[in-house]
């Protein structure tokens, strides 16, 4: 997998952005530099983001955040991002564009449209917007919910009115119990009147109805709604008439998402996720997939979700986190937003930040090594050289220095060789760039990160400008079958590759004095 | 064209006044002086239209040094202007407060065909270095330390592109480079080299001077042009039929310390496909060629660039 070009036009402060990294340069390395706010960990979380969410619904909040009050400068299509990926010896065009969430006046104003608009079919205009791609999956969801609660209360009807009907008095018990059972096992219970959830009341309407005392019914007198069948019988009718109206919306929405369908088809566009322009507007994020590619995009796009990955600086604003996450930054407990990058990289596995000390890479790294060596002893009889061979990789990249692991695996310490004796290092003795370097080695190692697109963001922080220089190679050893796409200040860096690797986000000029008054 | 007498003076200035050279080695060699106009930017360095020369002796520090900071490289222009800032270096600190520390300099110049006089230094010429230097193929191990000025083992740094060590990076390379349109085989090469001696007017005019860097390989007729390159010929295809890789590789060597090797290097190109000027595709190649020797074993005295770097390294 190979970004061979990337085009901004406009987002935030990336203006005609237009880059081009050559496949057949060697090492696969392309730092990006631009002054300071230049937009270049911009472009990398842009890129990041687009690559690895649009095909995955449960990530389109991060393309939310990122796209969040986004300026739509025009009524009509404007192109946000463009890809020109490699794949397997093909080059893939991907064009991400915006629309504001008013379909109608824009896509539906187009012959394309209107041809396709069968006789039988009413269009209401309220429906003629993108997010109502997003309404139709909801209310399915929502007639599928209620067709399923219909068919757990009618059941539970039957069946209650048989138990009434039933003169053994056990049976009755019997049945009713597991009527509630039920009701309770699909959390149906719930929908029912408050006073139901309450262990005695419960206890009580069921005593009702097996044994119709006077004093159970005494007991429920003061709320006829506790009458549990009364209560079902309700509940029944209630969302017997929410499921007929759900439908009477699906219909019209269908028939407008045909429409909406029809017409992005004949666009090549695929619907990925509405986004907020302000509070009270949405916008529309479509992909193209250009003309002569022969790839399906869904399962294109979760190949190189896979393939994309960012690392980046723990202290780096990140845009895809919610705009309430960022403003933590700003008050005094900052360890929030600190939360909120950790939650995220829970979800998002090919996202990396330069810690400290990356100790559960660490030992996650070693635990799957050691899991190895112990699958090869119950296959050939011998253990295998797998956690041996990671600590000897890991004690060449630290020269002098050893890493040891705690007994149970719980942390890790290291120590240094110096003319023969071994001493513990105290975690200050460790710097940070040998920390950082280390920590970048084990990520690419432990998420086997091969034949991909790797992002990195400001990667020369902490290093001294010797290994500034030195990390090139060391990506070229560490792992050569990747892409590289290096936002950087560092010329020692750059050094390290030839003046046609580097590429950059040239600042635009200001418009003249007369555009500005 | 050499530098001039202001040129000179003023580029000695602005390595004297330069702090990345503090308490580091610093390294004179050859190549275009390329001033980084303002800050030293990835920007900056974009806008040069050709990779520095010296960032190739850059990527050939070995692996191994990495406890002590890394030398810092300078291009100085031709032979002459880094002998001649080697010595303004030296004649200014005396005089003037610098960044430099006069025992960790250095200058790395070709050996080339003609011969270059050296004024005011403990060696009268570059011939006379490279004999004190080297012995044989190889680096004198004791001489080392006594050098300052070093000068290639091989006549050009370029020598250095197309040894036969170089072949498996050819092979490996995504570059794919090529020559007369076919994936390179250096031994084909090398017999053109030998062949085409004959064309060479320096060599031709220097025979004598030149032939003295080889004269103690006893297998070799070297009385004169026409009979070296049949004597060396026979020697190599022996070699080859044999598959004597040490034999060879001494062949090569030899072959490379007389015969100008930068044609030949030039005549190595990027793949049809290729579409980024041929001079990029050069820059990319001498970088991977770089990674190589810094990896070499730098205890052997065999590897030249290896063996140079570990000498400096005692000073460092």
């Amino acid at each position: 997998m190979f970004l061979r070009r990337v085009q901004v036009p406009d987002f935030r402060v990336l203006k005609d952005v237009d880059i081009t990294f050559e496949p057949e340069f060697s090492p696969h390395i392309f730092p990006i530099g631009s002054l300071n706010g230049g937009g270049k960990s911009t472009l990398l979380q842009l890129i990041f983001i687009l690559l690895s969410c649009s095909g995955d619904s449960e990530k389109h909040f991060l393309i939310q955040n990122m796209l969040d009050e986004y300026k739509l400068s025009t009524e009509s299509e404007q192109r946000l991002i463009s890809f020109e990926i490699e794949n397997e010896n093909e080059i893939v065009k991907l064009d991400f564009v915006v629309y504001p969430d008013n379909l109608y006046s824009n896509l539906a104003n187009t012959d394309d449209f209107r041809l396709s608009i069968k006789p039988d079919h009413i269009i209401e205009e309220e429906y003629l917007k993108f997010s109502s791609l997003q309404e139709l999956k909801f209310l399915k969801e929502k007639i599928s919910e209620l067709e399923s609660t219909i068919q757990i209360f009618s059941t539970a009807l039957d069946n209650i009115k048989e138990a009434i009907n039933t003169e053994n008095l056990d049976e009755r018990e019997k049945i009713i119990s597991d009527v509630v059972e039920r009701l309770r096992k699909s959390h149906r219970i719930f929908m029912l009147n408050s006073n139901f959830h309450s262990p005695f009341y419960l206890r009580q309407a069921i005593e009702s109805l097996i044994k119709p005392s006077k004093k159970n019914k005494e007991l429920l007198s003061n709320n006829k709604s506790d009458n549990i069948l009364l209560e079902i019988e309700n509940k029944l009718e209630y969302y017997k008439n929410q499921l007929v109206q759900a439908n009477e919306s699906n219909n019209k929405i269908e028939n407008c998402n045909v429409m909406i369908l029809d017409c992005l088809k004949t666009k090549k566009l695929s619907f990925i996720c509405n986004f907020n322009i302000n509070p009270n507007e949405n916008g529309a994020l479509l992909l193209r997939i250009n003309d002569g590619n022969n790839v399906d995009l869904m399962s294109f796009l979760k190949k190189i979700s896979n393939k994309i990955f960012l690392a980046a600086p723990p202290t780096q604003i990140f845009l895809f986190t919610s705009i309430e996450s960022r403003k933590l930054l700003f008050k005094q407990l900052d360890s929030d937003y600190n939360s909120a990058i950790q939650s995220l990289k829970n979800r998002l596995s090919n996202f990396f930040t330069y810690d400290f000390l990356s100790v559960d890479l660490l030992i996650e790294a070693f635990k799957f090594a050691r899991d190895r060596d112990f699958k090869e002893k119950i296959k050939h009889g011998e253990y295998g050289n797998y956690y041996g061979n990671l600590l000897n990789e890991l004690n060449s990249l630290l020269g002098n220095k050893k890493v040891n692991f705690d007994e149970d695996f719980a942390g890790v310490n290291f120590q240094i060789d110096i003319n023969g004796e071994s001493r513990e290092l105290y975690p200050e003795d460790l710097s940070h760039g040998e920390l950082k370097r280390l920590g970048i080695y084990m990520w690419l190692k432990q998420r086997q990160i091969e034949n991909s697109i790797v992002l990195m963001d400001e990667i020369e922080n902490a290093f001294h400008p010797d290994w500034q220089y030195q990390i090139i190679s060391d990506l070229i050893e560490w792992e050569k079958s990747n892409q590289y796409i290096l936002a950087t200040h560092s010329y020692e860096l750059c050094q390290a590759l030839t003046p046609a690797h580097i590429k950059e986000l040239e600042p635009k000029l200001l418009p003249s004095k007369q555009v500005k008054n | 064209m050499g530098l001039s007498a202001e040129e000179l003076e003023q580029h000695c200035q602005q390595i004297l006044e330069d702090r990345r050279i503090k308490d580091k080695i610093v390294v004179l060699c050859e190549g275009e002086i390329k001033d980084v106009d303002g800050r030293r930017t990835p920007q900056a360095y974009k806008r040069m239209e050709q990779m520095p020369d010296a960032n190739f002796y850059k990527k050939c520090v070995p692996k191994f040094w990495n406890d002590k900071p890394r030398p810092q490289f300078f291009n100085c222009g031709n032979r002459k202007d880094v002998v001649d800032t080697y010595c303004k270096l030296r004649q200014l600190n005396d005089t003037q407060e610098s960044y430099i520390n006069i025992e960790k300099l250095f200058a790395l110049v070709d050996l080339d065909i003609q011969l270059h006089k050296i004024n005011n230094y403990h060696y009268s010429d570059t011939e006379q270095i490279f004999n004190a230097l080297y012995k044989e193929t190889q680096t004198r191990k004791q001489a080392a330390s006594k050098h300052f000025i070093w000068v290639t083992g091989l006549i050009h740094k370029e020598a250095y592109f197309i040894t036969p060590d170089i072949q498996s990076v050819f092979n490996d390379s995504l570059l794919d480079p090529q020559y007369e349109n076919d994936l390179i085989l250096l031994e084909k090469l090398y017999l053109k080299m030998c062949h085409e001696i004959i064309k060479d007017l320096d060599l031709k005019n220097n025979y004598t001077q030149v032939i003295n860097r080889i004269d103690y390989c006893e297998y070799l007729d070297c009385c004169d042009i026409e009979i070296l390159i049949t004597s060396w010929e026979n020697e190599f295809k022996q070699a080859i039929i044999a598959v004597d890789e040490q034999r060879i590789r001494e062949l090569v060597f030899l072959l490379l310390t007389i015969r100008k090797a930068k044609e030949y290097w030039n005549q190595i190109e990027p793949a049809s496909y290729w579409s980024s000027g041929t001079e990029r595709f050069r820059e990319q190649l001498s970088l991977e060629i770089g990674e190589f020797y810094s990896k070499q074993d730098w205890n052997n005295p065999d590897n030249h660039i290896a063996f140079f770097f570990k000498t400096l390294h005692e000073f460092a």
